[in-house]
C-alpha cells in the first residue's frame, strides 16, 4: 500500500469508528425501526409496549421523511422495520423488502389556522385569498402531492406563500404566526402545537396509505415480523386511532 | 505666531518647556528616548499628554492644566507633523499625498492638484507626482512629506528628526529644502545632530531626559555649553573651573590654557573643548599641555576617542598607543575662549 | 516559513485536508455527469441559482455596508463589555441553523419583537426575498465584522492621526486611507461572507419559508430535489460548491498576509 492511500485507510477508519459501537450496546438485542416523523408518538408508544412484551430487545426508532429513509435504507442501513407515510417510498425500497408490505393506517388532509380561526378561514378556496398567507407541502413530497390532489378534486388554485418540505414545517410555520392557514394531515393538527383544525370538506376522498414492511438488511431479520404484527394488531390500532390515524 | 508649549508626560518622564518666535526655527536637541517626539506629538494634538498647554499667539491649542481642561483636535490646529516613520499615505499618489491637506481645506481638485504640482516642482519633485506614493525611495517620501505639510499652510511645521534613516546624499538635498522653505515658517524640529541645528535652526533647546537642560541662540548654547550635558550634544567636553588670566583652573588643580581676560579673576568660568582638536602630546612641556588619565577609550567610526578625566581627544586609530589608566598629556588647540559659567 | 514544519504534522495536515475534501470529492463522484447538463438547466435550477446569487449579492451589499461600521466600532471602542458584545455579535457563526432561523422569527416574524410594529406600518417581510437576505446578512455578518476589527486592530493608525495634522475630515480620513489599507480584510471578509450567504439554508427555511423563484434559494432547492431525485439534487450541490470554490479561490487571500500600516512612533 502506498502512503497516500494508507492514510486514507486510516483517515476513513476514524471517520467510521463511531459508528461501529451501536450495534452490541450494553449485550440487549436491538431492533431498529425506520418511521416516517409522523409516527413519532404513535411508534413512541408501541415501542415501550414492545420491549414490555420482549425483555433482552431493544427497540431504536429513526424518525424522518420517508424518502429520506427510503434512501438510507438504500445506501445500507440496517433497518429491521420500515413504516413509510407513502407507498412510493416503500416501493422504492422493495428490494430490501423480508415480508410483503401492508398498510397499516391512512391519513387524510385538514386545514389548521391560529387558534380562534380570526380571518373565519373555512375552506381551501379561502387560502387563494389575497390577504391570507398560506403554506402547504411542496408538490415534490407527500402530503404536498396530496394537497394538490385535493385541490383539483375541489376545483381550486392555491395560491401559497410557501412550499415547506414538510408538515411539521408547515405547522411550524402557522404556530409561529409567519402563516394564516396551512394544509397538514390530520394528525399533525394537534391544538398542542398551537394550531385550530378547520375540517375541510372533501378531505375523505384524498388518502395517503401508510404501509409498513419488515426489512431483510438489519441486524435482527427474525425480530422485524414480530413488531409489524403489534403495528397491526389491535393494540395498535387503537394507538394509531387515538393520534388520528384512520384505519386501512 | 510665536508657539509656547509646555508638555508634561510621567509615564516617559517627560516635563518641557519649549518656545518658538514666529517664522523662526527651533532645533530641539537630544539623544535617542529623551522625548523628542513625544513633545512634537503633544504639540500636533496627535497624542494626548498627561499635562502642559499650547499656545499659539493668544490661542490656546490645549491646556491640561487649567481647572476645565481644554483640547483642540489635531484637525484644527494647523500644525502639520512630519515624523521619522512611513508617513505617505500608500494608497494615493505622490500628488494627492500633497493635495490632501489643501483638499481637507476645501480647495477644489484641480486646484489642489495644480498647486501641489508647483509645491512637487519647487521640491525637484515633479517627475514623481504621479507615482504611487509606496514607491518612493526613503529620501523621496521624507521630501514629500515635508513638502505635504508645507502645501497644508501649517501655522507651526513639526520636523521629527527630518534625516533620520535616509542616505548621506538624500539628506544633502533635504536640509537645502528644508533651509530654503521654512525660512518664513514656525517651525519646530528634532534632531541629535548639533550641525542640523547650526544649519536650520535660530534657537536651540537641548533636551535631557524629557526635561529643557539649556536653551538659547544656537552659538551659545552649541558653543558656549552650560551644561555637561549640552556640551556632548554639541559635541564638546565641558571643562569648569575659576578663570585665571589665560586658563581655566578645575577645581581639581587641571589647568586648560584659555583666554579667560575677560574674566574677573577667580570668577568661575567654562570652556567647551572640542575632541576632535584636541591631539596627545608627548611631554608636559608644551604650554597647551593639560596632564590626564585616562579613563575610557570609545571608537567613533575612524576616530578613537581618549577619553580623560578633564579633556578627551580624538586621534587616529594607528596612532592609538595607550591604555585606561595611562597619564597622556593632552594638547587644547589655540584661540580657547573661557565664558562666564 | 518554508521548511519550518516539523515532519510528523504531514500526516495529521492529510488528514485534516482529507476531511474536507473527501466529502466534496465524494459528492462530485456521485455526479451523473450525462445527466448533470439536463440536470442544471431546469427552470427550477436557474431560477434557484439566479436567486441565490441575487440575494446572496444583496446580503452581502448590506454586510459591506453595516458590517465595516461595527467592525470599525468594536475595534475603537473602550469597554470592559466589549468581549461579551463581540461574542455576541459572533454568536451567528456557532447557532444551529435552526436556531438561527427561531431567532430571525422572534425578532421580525410577524408576532416577532420588531416584525409585528413592521406589520402594522404594513410592511412584511413574511416569504419575501426580503427576508431571505435578512437571514442570510444575519449568519454572514460576522465574517465581515471581524476581518474588520482585527485589520483596524492591527494598524497603529499613524496614518490617520496625520491626516488630522493635515486637516483631514474623518470621513475623507476613512476613504483616502483607511479603506484602501483595510482592503485585503475587506476582500477576505466579503468574499467569507458571500460564500456563508450562498450556502445559508437552516434560517432562510425556518424564517422566510421555501417558494420557487422568491425564497428558494439553491440549498432549499437541493434540500426539497433531494426527496424526490438525487440525481438532481447531487447536481445542484455540485454547482453550489463550484461557485462558491470559484469565488473563495479568486478572491480570497488570508489575513494579515501583508503589513497593514507603516511604523508609528
Amino acid at each position: 500500500m502506498s502512503r497516500p492511500s494508507a492514510l486514507l485507510g486510516v483517515t476513513t477508519a476514524l471517520l467510521l469508528l463511531p459508528g461501529c459501537s451501536s450495534a452490541t450496546a450494553d449485550g440487549d438485542r436491538q431492533l431498529t425501526v425506520y418511521a416516517a416523523a409522523s409516527l413519532t408518538h404513535v411508534f413512541g408508544e408501541l415501542e415501550q409496549t414492545y420491549e414490555a412484551a420482549h425483555p433482552g430487545v431493544d427497540v431504536v426508532m429513526v424518525h424522518g421523511g420517508s424518502s429520506e429513509l427510503a434512501a438510507t435504507i438504500l445506501e445500507g442501513a440496517p433497518a429491521d422495520v420500515f413504516a413509510s407515510a407513502n407507498e412510493a417510498q416503500m416501493d422504492a425500497v422493495r428490494t430490501e423488502i423480508a415480508t410483503s408490505p401492508q398498510v397499516f393506517a391512512t391519513n387524510t388532509l385538514t386545514m389548521i389556522v391560529e387558534p380562534g380561526n380570526p380571518l373565519g378561514l373555512s375552506g381551501l378556496d379561502d387560502l387563494a385569498r389575497e390577504d391570507v398567507a398560506s403554506v402547504v407541502c411542496a408538490p415534490q413530497v407527500p402530503c404536498g402531492a396530496a394537497t394538490l390532489d385535493l385541490a383539483s378534486l375541489i376545483g381550486v388554485e392555491l395560491a401559497p406563500s410557501s412550499q415547506e418540505n414538510s408538515v411539521t414545517d408547515v405547522v411550524g410555520k402557522v404556530a409561529s404566526g409567519q402563516a394564516d392557514a396551512g394544509v397538514v394531515y390530520v394528525t399533525e393538527a394537534q391544538p398542542s402545537s398551537g394550531v385550530q383544525e378547520v375540517p375541510l370538506a372533501g378531505a375523505a376522498e384524498v388518502v395517503s396509505a401508510y404501509p409498513i414492511a419488515a426489512m431483510a438488511g438489519g441486524h435482527s431479520p427474525d425480530l422485524g415480523p414480530s413488531f409489524v404484527e403489534l403495528v397491526l394488531s389491535a393494540d395498535g390500532r387503537a394507538v394509531l386511532e387515538r393520534a388520528g390515524f384512520g384505519a386501512p | 505666531m510665536s508657539l509656547e508649549a509646555r508638555v508634561t508626560m510621567g509615564s516617559r518622564g517627560v516635563d518641557a518647556r519649549l518656545g518658538v518666535e514666529d517664522g523662526s526655527t527651533l532645533a530641539v536637541l537630544g539623544p535617542n528616548g529623551s522625548g523628542k517626539s513625544t513633545v512634537l506629538a503633544a504639540i500636533a494634538g496627535t497624542v494626548r499628554p498627561a499635562g502642559g498647554s499650547v499656545r499659539l499667539g493668544a490661542e490656546v491649542l490645549h491646556d491640561l492644566d487649567a481647572r476645565r481642561a481644554t483640547w483642540t483636535h489635531p484637525r484644527r490646529r494647523r500644525v502639520a507633523l512630519v515624523t521619522q516613520g512611513d508617513d505617505l499615505f500608500p494608497a494615493l499618489t505622490v500628488l494627492d499625498n500633497v493635495a490632501f491637506g489643501l483638499r481637507s481645506r476645501g480647495w477644489g481638485k484641480a486646484d489642489a492638484r495644480a498647486q501641489s504640482r508647483s509645491w512637487l516642482a519647487r521640491a525637484g519633485l515633479a517627475d514623481v507626482a504621479d507615482r504611487p506614493a509606496r514607491e518612493l525611495s526613503g529620501g523621496q517620501a521624507r521630501r514629500v512629506a515635508i513638502v505635504r505639510a508645507l502645501a497644508s499652510r501649517p501655522r507651526v511645521l513639526l520636523l521629527d528628526e527630518p534625516f533620520a534613516g535616509v542616505d548621506v546624499e538624500a539628506a544633502a538635498e533635504l536640509r537645502a529644502l528644508i533651509a530654503r522653505e521654512t525660512r518664513d515658517v514656525t517651525t519646530v524640529l528634532t534632531t541629535h545632530d548639533p550641525l542640523d541645528a547650526r544649519l536650520l535652526a535660530d534657537r536651540v533647546s537641548v533636551l535631557d531626559a524629557g526635561t529643557v537642560a539649556e536653551s538659547g541662540s544656537v552659538d551659545a548654547v552649541l558653543s558656549t555649553p552650560r551644561t555637561p550635558f549640552a556640551a556632548a550634544m554639541a559635541g564638546r567636553v565641558l571643562v569648569r573651573g575659576a578663570a585665571d588670566g589665560d586658563a581655566v583652573v578645575t577645581h581639581e588643580g587641571a589647568r586648560i590654557p584659555a583666554d579667560a581676560s575677560a574674566l574677573a579673576h577667580g570668577a568661575p568660568a567654562a570652556v567647551a573643548v572640542t575632541p576632535i582638536g584636541v591631539t596627545l602630546g608627548a611631554s608636559p612641556g608644551d604650554p597647551r599641555s593639560v596632564t590626564d588619565v585616562v579613563v575610557g577609550i570609545e571608537g567613533r567610526g575612524d576616530a578613537v576617542r581618549v577619553r580623560g578625566a578633564v579633556l578627551a581627544a580624538d586621534v587616529d586609530v594607528a596612532a592609538l598607543d595607550v591604555t585606561v589608566g595611562d597619564t597622556v598629556v593632552f594638547i587644547v588647540p589655540e584661540g580657547l575662549t573661557a565664558y562666564s559659567a | 516559513m518554508t521548511g519550518t514544519m516539523p515532519r510528523w504534522m504531514g500526516p495529521l495536515a492529510m488528514i485534516a485536508a482529507a476531511v474536507v475534501v473527501l466529502p466534496i470529492a465524494a459528492t462530485v463522484a456521485r455526479l451523473d455527469w450525462s445527466r448533470a447538463p439536463e440536470l442544471l438547466t431546469t427552470p427550477a435550477a436557474i431560477g434557484a441559482l439566479t436567486l441565490s446569487l441575487a440575494t446572496a449579492a444583496m446580503s452581502t451589499g448590506l454586510c459591506l455596508l453595516l458590517g465595516l461600521p461595527l467592525g470599525y466600532a468594536l475595534a475603537t471602542w473602550r469597554s470592559r463589555l466589549k468581549p461579551a458584545v463581540r461574542a455576541l455579535i459572533l454568536a451567528p457563526l456557532v447557532l444551529p441553523p435552526v436556531v438561527g432561523g427561531l431567532a430571525l422569527l422572534y425578532a421580525f416574524g410577524r408576532r416577532g419583537l420588531v416584525g409585528e410594529a413592521l406589520e402594522d406600518a404594513g410592511i412584511s417581510l413574511a416569504f419575501t426575498t426580503a427576508a431571505v437576505v435578512l437571514a442570510q446578512t444575519f449568519v454572514a455578518m460576522p465574517f465581515m465584522v471581524l476581518a474588520t476589527e482585527s485589520a483596524l486592530g492591527a494598524r497603529a493608525g499613524h496614518h490617520e492621526a496625520l491626516a488630522g495634522t493635515l486637516g483631514g475630515s474623518r470621513t475623507r480620513t476613512l476613504w483616502q486611507i483607511t479603506v484602501p489599507a483595510l482592503r485585503p480584510a475587506l476582500i477576505t471578509g466579503t468574499v467569507l461572507a458571500f460564500a456563508r450567504a450562498l450556502g445559508e439554508f437552516g434560517a432562510t427555511l425556518t424564517f422566510a419559508g421555501s417558494m420557487p423563484g422568491v425564497t428558494r434559494t439553491l440549498p432549499l432547492e437541493i434540500y426539497l430535489q433531494r426527496e424526490t431525485d438525487a440525481d438532481a439534487a447531487v447536481a445542484l450541490a455540485v454547482l453550489l460548491v463550484a461557485v462558491a470554490v470559484t469565488v473563495v479561490a479568486l478572491a480570497y487571500r488570508p489575513l494579515a498576509a501583508r503589513p497593514t500600516d507603516g511604523a508609528g512612533r
